[in-house]
Parts: structure tokens; C-alpha cells; sequence
């Protein structure tokens, strides 16, 4: 026990020196830091809730696979082997958890759909061509819009629910794509890990749901 | 020389840096002539600040305490 304390207590001053090191947090995790894993649980668990909600639409079930996710990093631990960021290893479990539930949910749609950015239904131009001339000008510029700063447009209750709502009626895959790209701040090539998925896909997919969520706030931030 | 619909395709490649050197160019020269796409363009960075920004989904309450719960249970079970 004496060991194990002496070991933990090294293993905690490594973390102070590096706080984001993945190397020394996984260690604590692994001799069994109650602190180590709360700290984590804190970090994570409004994204990974967040990314959640882009697979499952209810939130009851949202809650139940970040709650089954956990419980596959705490049995996966021992197998990490550091491949990828531990960030990105999370969110694998949780995209493989959201899938499996999907599969067994008749009213999801099915995640293979993520494998083709382009089926017909989904298609739509980025802006609608109406806008543009034969020349491929603008007939109908974009409008200018306020000029106040995202944190006060946040600050805003109607903009924030516009924005939330514009992301919940992206279309799965997109959903996903922005979410992790945009909101969560992962890098493409993780991004690509994550949700099986190609660099053009994810390309593709992140520039329509871009495009959505900008013609959704024209109107509203439209300069009056 | 690029038009404005096409610069519209290509916004977040642009703005990712995923564009040739050649097409990244015409996309400037673009920029530089037509207002209307420096303010789409505009836009498109402020929708990406604000996507940045939008706060954390709350964690809710006893959360850590029952996944703290799990974790012990787990660790004393391969002790």
C-alpha cells in the first residue's frame, strides 16, 4: 500500500508540471486517481453530452450513452495505448456507442449515411442560385449584418437558441462534423478518426452545415 | 475569373487553408474586387466565432459522484 501510495503521490507531481500531458493523466487513471477521473469526467462530459446529442435526438438517451461511454474508458484504459489523444479515444467510444445505439433505434437514421456527404435528398446548394446571376454575380448580395461582437450576440437569449436550434436540424452527419470541428474545437484528421469517415467527406460535410447555419442567421442578424 | 457562386462553394476550404496555391490566389484577387463576397465571407468567420463560443452543455448535478461511484467499483473489483 505504502508503494502504491509513493507511486501515486510521483505520478501527481509529474501532473502538476503537465497538466494537459494525456501520458501522466492516464497513468493516474490507471493506479486508480479518484481526483484523476473526476477531473476528467468535468472535462469532458458537456462535450461528449453535446456530441451525443449529434447521434440520438432525445436527451434521455444522450445521457445514457455518455453514461455507457465512461464506463467503456474505464474498462478501455488499460488498452490505451496512446495512439491517439486521449480527447479523441473518448470520443471514438462515444461515436461507436451513439452507432450501436442508432442501429438499435428503428427512428434513427442509419450512420452509414455519414459514408456519402452527397445523397440526393441532402442535396442543396450552399446559397440559394436564385441569388446569383447568369454570370454566377450576385443578384441578391448577402445583407450586411450587426457588427456586435459573438459574445454579445450570445449574451442574447434568441440568438443562442437559433443557433442551437440551427444545429439540431442539420442533418446527422453535418451535425456531427460542426460539432466536433467547430464547437468542440478537434482537429480534421482526428475528426476523420472519429467518425470513420474520409478527409474529403468531412470537408464536404463541415462546409454545408457552415452554410446552413449562416443563411439561418441572416435574417436574424440582418442589420435593421 | 472566379465567380461570386463559386467562391461560395469553396468559403470554408478558403478559410481552412485546403485550397491549391493557384485557386487560393484566385480567391483573393476575387476578394479584392467584390465587396459582396468579403462580407460573405465575413459572415462565414463570424458564424465559426460564434459556433467557437457557444457555452458548455451543463453537467448535471451528482454526475461525478455516481460515475465516481462506478469508477471505484470497478477498480477495487481488478485490485
Amino acid at each position: 500500500m505504502g508503494r502504491k501510495r509513493r507511486q501515486n503521490r510521483e505520478i501527481r507531481v509529474q501532473a502538476a508540471a503537465n497538466p494537459d500531458d494525456d501520458g501522466v493523466l492516464v497513468a493516474r487513471l490507471r493506479v486508480g486517481d479518484e481526483q484523476a477521473f473526476a477531473e476528467l469526467v468535468s472535462k469532458y462530459h458537456g462535450s461528449l453530452l453535446r456530441l451525443a446529442l449529434s447521434f440520438v435526438s432525445e436527451r434521455a438517451t444522450a445521457d445514457e450513452v455518455v453514461q455507457e461511454t465512461w464506463l467503456g474508458v474505464i474498462r478501455g484504459l488499460s488498452a490505451f495505448e496512446g495512439r491517439s489523444s486521449l480527447k479523441t479515444w473518448i470520443f471514438r467510444i462515444l461515436a461507436n456507442r451513439a452507432r450501436t445505439r442508432g442501429r438499435r433505434e428503428a427512428r434513427s437514421i442509419p450512420f452509414s449515411s455519414l459514408k456519402d456527404p452527397q445523397p440526393e435528398s441532402h442535396y442543396e446548394p450552399e446559397v440559394d442560385p436564385s441569388r446569383f446571376d447568369a454570370r454566377g454575380m450576385w443578384a441578391e448580395p448577402p445583407p450586411r449584418w450587426t457588427n456586435a461582437p459573438p459574445e454579445d450576440l450570445l449574451a442574447q437569449r434568441q440568438t443562442m437558441d437559433l443557433i442551437q436550434r440551427a444545429i439540431a436540424e442539420l442533418p446527422e452527419n453535418q451535425r456531427a462534423v460542426i460539432t466536433l470541428h467547430d464547437v468542440e474545437d478537434v482537429a480534421p484528421e482526428e475528426i476523420c478518426n472519429i467518425l470513420e469517415i474520409s478527409e474529403t467527406n468531412r470537408r464536404v460535410l463541415l462546409h454545408r452545415a457552415r452554410s446552413r447555419i449562416r443563411r439561418t442567421l441572416e435574417e436574424h442578424l440582418r442589420k435593421k | 475569373m472566379l465567380s461570386c457562386k463559386e467562391l461560395t462553394e469553396v468559403a470554408t476550404d478558403y478559410l481552412e487553408r485546403d485550397l491549391s496555391w493557384h485557386k487560393q490566389l484566385s480567391v483573393r484577387v476575387h476578394l479584392w474586387m467584390c465587396g459582396y463576397c468579403r462580407r460573405y465571407l465575413d459572415q462565414m468567420r463570424k458564424v465559426i466565432a460564434l459556433l467557437r463560443r457557444l457555452p458548455k452543455e451543463p453537467v448535471p448535478p451528482n454526475t461525478v459522484e455516481k460515475l465516481l461511484a462506478q469508477f471505484r467499483e470497478l477498480r477495487d473489483k481488478h485490485a
